[in-house]
């Protein structure tokens, strides 16, 4: 009985010293994940998802561009436009996120995940681009709420 | 014995004719699409490449008040070119 109450104490002594955050991180780290995204960065709410997404379309952009400048060689069936090629640009786009930083590499750090920050990279570049034809991030962040995250629902208003 | 000599040679010619007959074709083909890539010259790209990674690091000022290093904007700009190079539709060459 009484091991079983200093264990009960020791647990207790734990969990007072974590930080919300590392409490939060053993918990789960994708609400950490999610936050990183729909965080307000500059009063600005949902700030790096709203980015990432004008810089999903704008690389669009450029890829189109760029393939009407080359018309592509229909006879060689592996050949795509850099427009219709999804792995491209899921990892050019995973690159572009890993290479702007905003504070992408403290958050990892914090969660102890920095290993981990080109499958994250390409998990969010796979979500901007799963999006790429929405106006803004109201459907993501809805997206998010439906799948239990908290997030406000104005927070890309 | 010349005999013998005659037909080994004849064998090994015909050999090596059905060889020549398999691969030849083969090898024109790759060399007709390699050759037939649609090229984008290098320094238009670049400058494409460029004017994005602008706009990019212009948006990143409005919306997260971090505008993006010279360093990052250069990484982001070969990034893209050799992604380019990578992809292999098109065969990315000087002007």
């Amino acid at each position: 009985m009484l091991w079983a109450f200093s264990d009960l104490v020791a647990v207790g002594v734990i969990v007072g010293a974590l930080t919300e955050v590392e409490w939060e991180t053993l918990h789960d780290p994708r609400g950490l994940l999610v936050n990183f995204l729909v965080g307000e960065v500059n009063r600005r709410p949902c700030a790096r998802l709203s980015h990432y997404l004008f810089m999903t379309k704008r690389f669009l952009t450029f890829c189109k561009e760029t393939d009407g400048d080359a018309r592509p060689l229909l006879t060689n069936p592996k050949a795509k436009p850099l427009a219709e090629d999804d792995n491209y640009l899921a990892k050019q786009i995973a690159g572009q996120i890993k290479a702007q930083g905003l504070n992408l590499k403290e958050m990892l750090e914090q969660l102890k995940m920095e290993p981990m920050t080109d499958d994250i990279c390409l998990i969010y570049a796979h979500l901007v681009l799963a999006y790429r034809n929405e106006e803004n991030c109201k459907k993501i962040v809805q997206e998010f709420i439906s799948a239990g995250f908290s997030v406000r629902e104005s927070a890309c208003g | 014995m010349t005999m013998m000599y005659r037909r080994q040679f004849l064998y090994s010619a015909q050999l090596l004719l059905t060889a020549l007959a398999t691969f030849i074709p083969g090898g024109i083909a790759l060399a007709q699409q390699t050759s037939a890539k649609p090229e984008l010259k290098r320094s238009e790209v670049w400058k494409a490449a460029e004017r994005y990674v602008s706009d990019v690091s212009k948006h990143a000022k409005e919306s997260i008040g971090v505008e993006l290093s010279d360093e990052q904007k250069q990484n982001m700009i070969d990034n893209i070119i050799s992604g380019i190079y990578a992809q292999g539709t098109y065969a990315v060459v000087d002007p």
